[in-house]
Order: C-alpha cells, then structure tokens, then sequence
C-alpha cells in the first residue's frame, strides 16, 4: 500500500475522535438551544421574526471566517476575565470551533421545528385546550409529537452541515478530519485532501442514516426504530469518546503555519519533547494572524516563525535593519512586550524572493531586482496567494519601482507550473523552497535590502520560557538546519512524486 | 324553576376586531336540558359556547357553571370537568382511538386499570366495537370518528357536555342516526347538553330548548314548539323550511296528492 494510506490510517482514529466530538458535542448544543428557542418562535410572532433572521444571518456569515472570528473574540473574554475574575479560558481549538458549529448549526434546527410547530392544526390545538391540557402538556402531549418527524428533518440538516463545516476546525487549533484536508493542499498530498474528504463524507453518511431512522420512527410511531438509531448514534459517541476522556490532556502544544515546512519542524520539535519523556500535540494549519497571539496567550507552547514577518506583522515595522540588529532588537521587543521568548534562530531563512528560471534571466541579462525592474513592462508576475497583498510586495516595488504587465496569484504548485510553461516570466519564492535548486531557478538578489531579513527562529510562549526543561529540549536546534538541508527536506514533502510525510522529512532532518 | 341553573351567562360580550362578536348575552341552562343554539355564521353562537369552558374570555359579563365564576377556576381543570364535542371531530391523529378516549381521564390521573375499563365501557356505550381501541382515527369513518368523539367528551364522567356543530360533517344518515344515539345517552346519564349549529331542523328534533342568535344577540330563546309557532319575522324565516317539510312530509302520510303548496 501507499506509504501516504499508511500515515492516514496511521492518524484516522485520532482525527476521528475529535471530528466526532466536536461535531456531537456542537450538533447537541445546537439542538438544546435551538428547541426551546423554536418554541417561543411558533407561539408568538414578536421572537419569531428576529430569531429567524438572526439565524439566517448567521449561515450567511462564511464558515471559515465563522471560525476565525471567534478566537479574537475568545481571546478579548479570556483576558477580560483573567483580569475581572483571575480565570482564563483557552481560545483557541475546541472552544472556538464549537461555539461556531452550533450557531451554524441552528439555523435548520430553527427552522424546521417552527415549522412542525405551527404546521400543527388548529382544530388539533384546540382540541388539545379543550380536553383540558395545560399549555405545557398541550406542547408536550400534542404538538411535539405531531411536529417530530419535521424537526428531526432539521436535526438531519443540521447534522450533515455540522459535520461537514468542521474540517474547517483545524485553522483554529482543533484537530478534526479537516486536518487531513488543510495538510493535503498544502503539501499536495492529494491522497491525505481524498482521505479528509472521504472520512468526513463517510461520517455524514453513517450519522445521517441513524437519525434518518429516528425520524421514520417517530413519523411512523414505531419505538423501536427511534431507540435503535438513538442507541447506535449514543454507542458510536460514547466509543470515540472514551479514550478522550481517559487520555490525560497533552503537556506540550506545538503551533505550525500552513505549509510544509511548519510541518517538518513542528514535528522536529515534537520529536525532540517526546525524546525526553513529554507528550506532545501539535497544532498544525494555524494562519499567520493567529498563530502568534495564540502562543502569547499560551494557547501553544512553541513554533517556528521567521523573523522579517514578525518584524513587520507583529510589530509593525517598516524599516529594513540589517539581521543582526533586527534579530537583537525583534528579541528584545518580543520578551518586553509579550513575554514571548525568541529561542534562536534554526540557522536558515526563509526570504520572500524573486524567482526566474536560470536559462530566462541569462538570455534577459539579469541577476537581481535592480536589473529586473527595467524589463518588467514586458514581464508576468506569477505570486503566492498571499505576496501581493503583503507589505514586502509594497516595499519592493517602491524600492524598485517594478511595474509588471500583469500580476497573476497562483497555489504554489501551480505557481511553479505557470513558471515552467511561461504563463509567468517571475514567481514569488520562498528561499528555503526545495523547488529552486531542482527546477534550476535563479533568486535575484535584493540590493537594496527591500526585503527584511527572514530567519527562522523557534518561539516558545511566556510560560514556557521558564520552563528550563523544554527550552533545553529544543535549543539544540538552533543553528543547527543550514538551508539546503530544509530545502531538501521540503522538496521531500513539496515534490510532485514519490512524496514523504512531514514526518519522514523531519526525521530526515534529524538523523545528520 | 326546580333548580338552580348549571350553566349561566350573565349580560356577557364579546368584541373581535371585525366587527363581529357577542353583545349582551344572557342564557341559563338548567341541569339535565338540551339546549341547542342556532344561527347564521357569524352570529355568535360558538363564541357564547366557548365561554362556558373559557376557550374564549368575556370581555364583559359573567358566567357561571354550577353556580361557581368560571373566571375563578383553572381553565384545564374546568375543562376536564366539561366534556367537549369539536367541529370537525378533533380527534389527536397520533393517537389510537382508546388513547384519544382515555385523554380526560389520563390527566385528571386515574389509574391505568380504572382508564383501561372506562374506555372498553364508552366503546360499548358509542357502539363501536371493542377492536376499534388500538386502530389509528385516520382509519375510521367519519361517523365511527365522531362516535370516538362522543367517547372522549363523555370519558371524565362529565355532568355538562358542550357541542360544537358535532355532526356538522357527516352524510344526512349518518347525522340522523348519530344524533337520536346521543340524545339517548343524554337522557340515560342525565347530561345537561348545549349544542351549536346551524341546522335547525336538527335543533328542532334533538333540543328540548332553543336559542336563535343573529348579530351578536339573542333574538329569542324558547322550546321549538312555541318558536315554530312564532310571528317574529326573522325567526318564522328561520323556521320556514322545517316547518314547510314537516307538513309536506305530513300531506305526503296522509294521503294527499301531489299537488305542491
């Protein structure tokens, strides 16, 4: 079998698990806030029409960005309760993603249950008065019954989307299936995005079936059919859950961007934690914006980040000092203002450059930017999806005042596919990208220094700074990954054939 | 008067938004009659039913049901009292004909062998046979449905039972025949009944009293003898017809030919 099915089997019972409690866990608070909220909604006309639009505006809301929003706005509680009551709250993984999920969730829930409600007839209603119920078991004995099987439809609904809306989980920190997907894009692992995709599909399925059980029980009054789907979807939870509960929670948090080098050395790291006895979780697929704040929060203990986009992202910087003073300085600031303590740097960079195929910028007769800026007029921009919208894209081109004749965004993949069939005269690389050396690329070189120094360095979080154990675990690392060792550990992941895991590549890595 | 009335409307009304409603009504119903209420739609005549188990509060006025104010009761234990007949039978569709039955009963909590004898003995009493219980309503006809209908109003051992056009909606035979079986159940447990409808050769045939509305009022209130029998125009127009069948039907028995009048 595929080394690649090995290692998504390898984690499927972990991905799994969380995907099953963060979508049951979502889809039940979804459902406890949802009914008595649609009860209100079908009696009286006042709660209705705000709780539907509510409801209605918040499906509108993108999911991912449902998810993102809620860890600044988990983070701004935390800190305020941290200061009004001395107690903190985590804002980053299952929190967040679940508090998303069951607003998601709401919305069929919602609205199929005041439908069943007020679907009920009003002779039914009446009759109900009239044999003497009180309003409660007039809800209880007669219109929840006959509303049953439509709401279940909107449990089934709810349900579907629930467990499909959290793959979107990972970017927050929660592990889920998702994590196979968020991987699998970024390191073109097309077997883990198939895997993801497929489990969750799965999952849906098996879920949707059970309640579909329910539902035909309760509109056919058949008992039996109601417990065994009950009793299934019950077991199924419990099973996942169990050893979620047993295990103890993990005593390491380790953070990584987005792409296939944060994976690598994430996974460095982790190794090296596990070796001295600590158990480890890693956070992968985290975005540039939250990673940081997370681990100032202490929501993770340590990840790599690179210092020109701390420099100018986290402390707003515009200048370009030389590394040496930048790096002394960006240490400084960090520690003073955060807590957060900059390790050291790896021993490599990872720049953004610009790129041009070797063969291309000869016959052209350029070799650095400077150069590059009097042919531009004539010349195609292929960038990440990122670059141009970043401020080193505004530093050069004010540096050198580059005027391209068209500027494309690619994912990288097929940014270097534009690059090799000349849909793209220059891309956007990373200098650390494997890519380079195999494709026989030409970085053009930045005289001016438009481009802040990028050195890799590790993080590690105000708490774990004074923890002498875990600083001793991971300083080894430092200067120790010059940089065509992590471009031949990436192109070992990033290559387009016969692929390694982050974990392979990691142990690669270590074993010089 | 032999005794005090068991259903008493004092000077009660009702306004709704469209203009219609109930104005100033007074009716005292005495225990073990049959009082029917006919008029057109529109004319209040549900609407004062509806008062006597507070389905809809006076805006003015009294009303009394065994000589208590309804107004000081609970609204469901006042109607667990009164047993109640709906237009268009109203029957719980998710429940089987002897748990529609044994609703009352089960609420005002009897204990399960005392509800399941009740609802074996109100099969028998509606002549429905035993093996209806565990059938669903929407497998029913609409005069067996109507007959469960009787069932369940009479389950709590009601002293009152109001109806609401109960035979409303079923065939001319099924009407008649369903209509004599009642009258004879309130004769035999000593019910006193007030019924609403539109039909007033029904009215005529089942009601020991009856009680025109139009508009809102009531425009007279007597047996149906002496209304039959009445030159106040509206109500000899609403008399008109049963009275012209009536004696068409009596020029038919009698011999007469078939000359038409």
């Amino acid at each position: 079998m595929d080394e690649r099915f090995v290692a998504a089997f390898a984690v499927l019972p972990d991905y799994l698990r969380s995907h099953i409690a963060l979508s049951a866990a979502a889809l039940a608070l979804g459902v406890v806030i949802s009914l008595p909220l649609a009860v209100l909604a079908a009696r009286s006309e006042k709660v209705r029409w705000p709780v539907l639009a509510g409801a209605s505006l918040i499906q509108t809301i993108p999911s991912l960005a449902l998810l993102a929003l809620f860890y600044p706005l988990l983070l701004a509680l935390s800190t305020l309760t941290r200061a009004a009551f001395g107690v903190s709250f985590p804002a980053l993984g299952f929190l967040p993603s679940v508090l998303a999920l069951t607003l998601y969730s709401m919305l069929p829930i919602l609205r199929n249950a005041v439908a069943g409600l007020r679907g009920v007839s009003e002779a039914v209603r009446e009759a109900a008065d009239g044999v003497g119920m009180t309003p409660r078991q007039r809800l209880y004995r007669v219109e929840a019954p006959l509303a049953a099987p439509v709401m279940m439809a909107g449990v089934r609904t709810a349900a579907v989307l629930t467990i499909g809306t959290a793959t979107l989980a990972t970017p927050v920190g929660q592990t889920s299936l998702g994590n196979y997907i968020f991987a699998g894009l970024q390191t073109e692992n097309w077997v883990f995005v198939l895997f993801g995709c497929a489990a969750a599909a799965g999952l849906a399925l098996v879920v949707d079936q059970l309640l579909a059980l329910i539902e035909t029980g309760l509109a056919r009054r058949q008992p039996r059919r109601i417990l065994l789907g009950a009793v299934a979807l019950l077991v199924g939870t419990a099973v996942a859950l169990a050893p979620l509960l047993a295990q103890p929670p993990p005593r390491y948090v380790i953070g990584a961007k987005n792409f296939g080098e944060q994976f690598i050395l994430a996974r460095l790291m982790g190794m090296r934690l596990e070796a001295r006895g600590g158990r480890v979780q890693e956070k992968d697929g985290l975005g540039s914006a939250v990673i940081f704040r997370a681990l100032a929060a202490g929501d993770l203990d340590a990840y790599v980040d690179y210092s020109g986009t701390l420099w100018s992202n986290v402390l707003g910087r515009t200048d370009s000092p030389p590394r040496e003073v930048l790096l002394a300085e960006l240490t400084r600031q960090l520690r003073g203002k955060y807590g957060v303590e900059v390790l050291g740097p790896l021993g490599f960079e990872n720049a953004y450059a610009l790129a041009m195929k070797a063969d291309r910028a000869a016959a052209l007769g350029v070799t650095d930017i400077a150069g590059l800026a009097a042919k531009t007029p004539d010349l195609t921009l292929g960038s990440d999806l990122e670059f141009l919208s970043r401020p080193e894209w505004k530093a050069l081109k004010t540096a050198y005042g580059l005027k391209f004749k068209a500027e494309r965004s690619y994912n990288p993949t097929f940014m270097y596919r534009a690059l090799r069939g000349g849909e793209a005269d220059v891309i956007s690389a990373f200098s650390s990208d494997g890519r380079i050396a195999a494709e026989g690329l030409k970085v053009l070189a930045d005289p001016r220094h438009a481009i802040p120094p990028y050195d890799a360095v590790i993080l590690v979080s105000p708490r774990r700074a004074k923890d002498a154990g875990f600083t001793a675990a991971l300083k080894p690392l430092v200067g120790s990954i010059p940089v065509e060792r992590m471009r031949q550990a990436n192109y070992m992941v990033d290559r387009e054939t016969d692929k390694a895991t982050p974990d392979a590549a990691a142990k690669w890595l270590a074993g010089k | 008067m032999d005794s005090a009335p068991i259903i008493q409307l004092d000077r009660v009304s009702k306004r709704y938004g469209d203009g219609l409603g109930v104005n100033d009504v007074s009716l005292s119903v005495p225990e073990r009659a049959f009082v029917a209420v006919v008029g057109a739609s529109g004319s209040g005549k549900t609407t004062t039913l509806k008062f006597v188990n507070r389905l809809v509060e006076p805006d003015a006025g009294e009303v009394r049901v065994e000589g208590a104010l309804v107004g000081d009761a609970d609204p469901s234990e006042l109607r667990r009292r009164i047993g109640y007949v709906f237009q268009g039978i109203g029957l719980f569709p998710h429940m089987t004909v002897a748990e529609n039955i044994a609703i009352t009963p089960r609420l005002l909590g009897w204990p399960a062998a005392e509800v399941a004898a009740r609802t074996a003995e109100l099969l028998d009493l509606v002549a429905l046979p035993q093996a209806y219980g565990p059938r669903e309503p929407l497998q029913l006809s609409g005069g067996e449905r109507q007959r469960v209908g009787v069932a369940r109003a009479l389950a709590a051992r009601p002293r009152i039972v109001l109806m609401d056009e109960p035979f409303g909606a079923l065939d001319p035979l099924t009407r008649d025949a369903l209509g004599q079986a009642y009258r004879d159940l309130h004769d035999r447990l000593g019910l006193t009944t007030l019924m609403v409808t539109h039909d007033v050769q029904e009215a005529i045939l089942l009601a020991d009293r009856i009680v025109v509305m139009q508009a809102g009022r009531i425009l007279a209130d007597d047996t149906p003898r002496a209304l039959l029998a009445s030159a106040e125009p509206a109500v000899s127009a609403l008399m008109a017809a049963p009275r012209r069948q009536a004696e068409r039907v009596q020029a038919l028995l009698s011999g007469e030919g078939p000359a038409r009048g």
